[in-house]
């Protein structure tokens, strides 16, 4: 990406899509494949709440003085999440993560103290064909695969129970372009994903397993890995790589676009959560690091960094020399799914990536009128007739729109990122499902006249 | 009551502040007027054209039109405010489009009127760009020429101009002469723009060329153009076959009057045009068709402006040929 203005980028697009296919963003950035190692940090913040997955509940309590690799929050079912850095246990606090979700959490300030030895957390490694040992070992790692969810143990209630899972999906590619983890770990780590691959097929030994793979790692992937797994290729396209587009062609059936893929028998796993599980069934490391690539529009060459837990955004980018204060919007996450951030306090656990703005880049338009060129509804990938559908939402006429089934919308953001208006589609159309499942009457306030 | 923002456009923030927008974070989008102007680009060729050969009677056209219309547009805005703002040049690109057919001889008077439907009764009373029914311009230029029809004679406009060429509309003649009146013509004469016909619709070379453009930059859908050029092509062909001595020849049809015009600029106007792809070519073709049968058959001479406000009218019904939504009956 280089430093076109948005007028240029439009044209210069529109010349080149000639030639291309759809929903093209941006890919084979310049980037370091070396994946560089950051410091502990002066303090962690570590949630315990992550909306439909889990609920973590605390085994700390402030005041306490935790160790690296301690489990410091355990859900019901037994899934841990550990202490990143050894230190003293500020407080038990709520924050707001990188989601956007507000969650409890637990702070930890670095003391500097020494790390629980590998013979404290683990007895050796564990016998492959052991299911039962495996799930205990890598929850207790906090490595967390869908596997080890063996119910809904999120909310209060009952713990539900959920179906075995059929199909494994190892994702070696992230949907969004500027996320280049999984392929760099893919790349690097082969040997480790095919054992990887090999513990799956121990451990669910009636599952279908895919692995995908961007497809320029086909010549040395597909003789690596055809064994093990069904390799899928996916082009560099956001739109051919979208996730739930990815599952549903590979299950063969298409899930709801608001259902966690758990709930139908389907685990879709990073390629860097099957190489942690490797380490922990070996005994080698629970998982307290995680990686993630850094861009954005002005940083020329995309680093990827592995970091502890609950590191700061704004920690992360300054151990890479950035400041945040060059830039005005942090977009953890990539440019087309990710969460714009407020603060440079937000603590980074599970995310894949930080997508910086610089400068003043237009967010949507409200007031921007639509002139139905109907670009959104020709890139949609589940062809909802989004230029109908997004009027009609904004004039008040919800009911109207059930007929063209807004509910199918992922909310990819392709519709928003080819409209010449800018409108807020994605949002409108979030709005309506919102407003369809929960039935509650808003405004949108957008606009209202045209 | 809703509140309306208007008039709110995103402000930089403040430094040292972060910036909150929700994604997707990357945009092609550059705004509305971005994409006006570029029409507004692809127009210029053709009134560098009718510049060249008429001089500044064509200029006059032009900036009479534009003027009228933003006037018209800044006044609507004034009394009525909407959020479809004179700054999004959509009058501006509108008055060029009807300035392209009318006579060069207009009157102010009639460019005037032509502006006030165009704007006001075209475009805003059906509540501003990207809500109209029919092409505005298209409209306006039918209401004048069923007006005032004696004021909007392209032949009588260009009388005084000492051009090797026959002086009369080529599809006039062929109306009256019958697939006679062809030879009267050269092929390059037409190509070139130079025929008798309005400011600059007739100028199918330099047309051309801006509708290239606005292909190639995606301004457009490939399948408007193409569904019309078959269309136009096809129904020609059929009738020139059927009666040979009524019927001018498909070329002639092509290359005669504001036919390429129509077939880059007119049916390809977002808001009128359907949005899927099938029924974009179907739109394409539907005009085309309607096109030679009106120019066939009727009294009127030309008649693209009554082929595109037909077609117009179909788009809805047309876009009702949609592909089905994924995931909806297999859940």
């Amino acid at each position: 990406m280089g430093h076109a203005t948005y007028d240029e980028k439009y044209i210069m697009q529109g010349l080149l899509s000639l030639f291309r296919k759809k929903g093209k963003v941006s890919d084979s950035m310049n980037h370091d494949p070396v994946i560089h190692q950051v410091d502990d940090p002066d303090q962690v913040v570590i949630p315990l709440d992550y909306p439909h997955r889990v609920r973590y509940l605390p085994t700390v309590k402030a005041g306490d003085t935790v160790r690296k690799g301690q489990v410091i929050g355990r859900s019901r079912l037994g899934n841990c999440t550990l202490a990143t850095i050894s230190g003293k246990v500020r407080e038990i606090t709520s924050v707001w993560t990188a989601q956007s979700v507000h969650s409890p959490a637990v702070v930890i300030d670095n003391d500097g103290g020494s790390p629980m030895a590998l013979e404290e957390i683990f007895d050796g490694p564990v016998p492959p064909d052991n299911l039962e040992l495996s799930v205990d070992r890598i929850r207790a790692a906090g490595v967390n695969p869908p596997w080890a969810f063996t119910g809904r143990d999120y909310g209060e209630g009952e713990i539900e129970d959920l179906p075995p899972i059929e199909t494994v999906i190892v994702t070696g590619v992230r949907q969004e372009s500027t996320i280049l983890t999984s392929q760099l770990l893919l790349e690097q780590q082969a040997d480790k994903v095919a054992e990887g691959l090999r513990r799956i097929a121990a451990q669910l030994p009636e599952a279908r397993i895919w692995l995908t793979a961007p497809e320029h790692f086909r010549s040395w992937a597909e003789p690596t890995f055809s064994e093990l797994a069904t390799v899928d290729f996916l082009p560099e396209l956001y739109s051919a790589r979208i996730e739930r587009e990815v599952v549903t062609r590979l299950f063969g059936r298409r899930i709801p676009s608001r259902d966690n893929y758990r709930y139908h028998g389907i685990g879709v796993m990073d390629v860097e959560y099957l190489l942690a599980m490797v380490d922990a069934l070996d005994g080698v490391s629970p998982f307290l690091q995680k990686c993630l690539t850094i861009t954005g529009d002005t940083i020329d060459q995309a680093v990827t960094v592995r970091f502890p837990l609950g590191s700061s955004l704004e920690y992360i980018l300054s151990s890479q020399g950035l400041q945040l204060s060059d830039f005005t919007r942090p977009v953890v996450g990539g440019p087309m799914m990710g969460f714009a951030q407020y603060s440079g306090k937000t603590p980074i656990t599970y995310n894949n990536g930080i997508f910086l703005i610089a400068g003043d880049v237009a967010p949507f338009d409200s007031s921007a009128p639509c002139i139905f060129c109907g670009r959104c509804t020709r890139v949609c990938p589940v062809n909802i007739q989004v230029h109908l559908v997004n009027r009609m939402i904004e004039f008040g006429q919800i009911e109207a729109t059930r007929e063209l089934n807004p509910e199918a919308c992922h909310e990819c953001g392709l519709c928003a990122h080819v409209c010449p208006a800018q409108r807020p589609i994605v949002q409108l159309l979030h709005f309506c499902n919102h407003e369809m499942s929960h039935g509650e009457r808003y405004t949108w306030t957008g606009g209202g006249a045209s | 009551m809703k509140e309306i923002k208007m008039f709110q456009q995103p402000t930089p923030a403040e430094p040292g502040m972060l910036d909150v927008a929700v994604g997707p974070h990357t945009r092609l989008g550059a705004g509305i007027a971005p994409v006006t102007q570029r029409w507004v680009l692809a127009l210029l060729p053709a009134i560098a054209a009718s510049f060249y050969y008429f001089g500044p009677a064509a200029l006059r056209v032009f900036g009479l039109s534009v003027c009228f219309a933003v006037a018209f547009d800044l006044l609507a805005e004034k009394l009525a405010p909407s959020r479809d703002l004179t700054s999004n040049w959509s009058s501006v690109l509108l008055a060029l489009l009807l300035a392209f057919m009318l006579p060069l001889d207009a009157p102010w008077w009639l460019i005037l009127i032509g502006c006030f439907f165009m704007v006001i009764v075209g475009k805003k009373l059906f509540g501003g760009v990207g809500a109209y029914p029919v092409q505005p311009a298209v409209l306006s230029f039918a209401i004048l020429e069923l007006s005032w029809p004696g004021r909007m004679d392209n032949t009588g406009a260009l009388l005084t101009l000492d051009w090797p060429v026959t002086m009369v509309e080529p599809l006039r003649l062929l109306k009256s002469m019958g697939a006679g009146a062809e030879s009267q013509y050269q092929w390059l004469d037409l190509l070139l723009g130079r025929q008798v016909a309005g400011t600059a619709d007739g100028m199918v070379l330099f047309v051309l060329l801006g509708g290239l453009f606005l292909l190639l930059i995606r301004q457009i859908q490939w399948q408007l153009p193409a569904g019309f050029f078959i269309g136009l092509l096809g129904m020609a062909t059929l009738m020139h076959l059927i009666d040979p001595d009524t019927f001018g020849s498909p070329m002639f049809y092509l290359l005669s009057g504001g036919t390429l015009f129509m077939g880059f600029f007119l049916i390809t106007d977002h808001t009128t045009s359907p949005v899927n792809r099938l029924p974009m070519l179907l739109f394409g073709f539907l005009a085309g068709v309607l096109l030679i049968l009106i120019r066939g058959y009727s009294n009127h001479v030309d008649g693209i402006a009554y082929a595109v406000l037909l077609a117009n009218l179909c788009s809805p019904l047309l876009d009702m040929i949609k592909p089905k939504v994924k995931g909806v009956e297999d859940v």
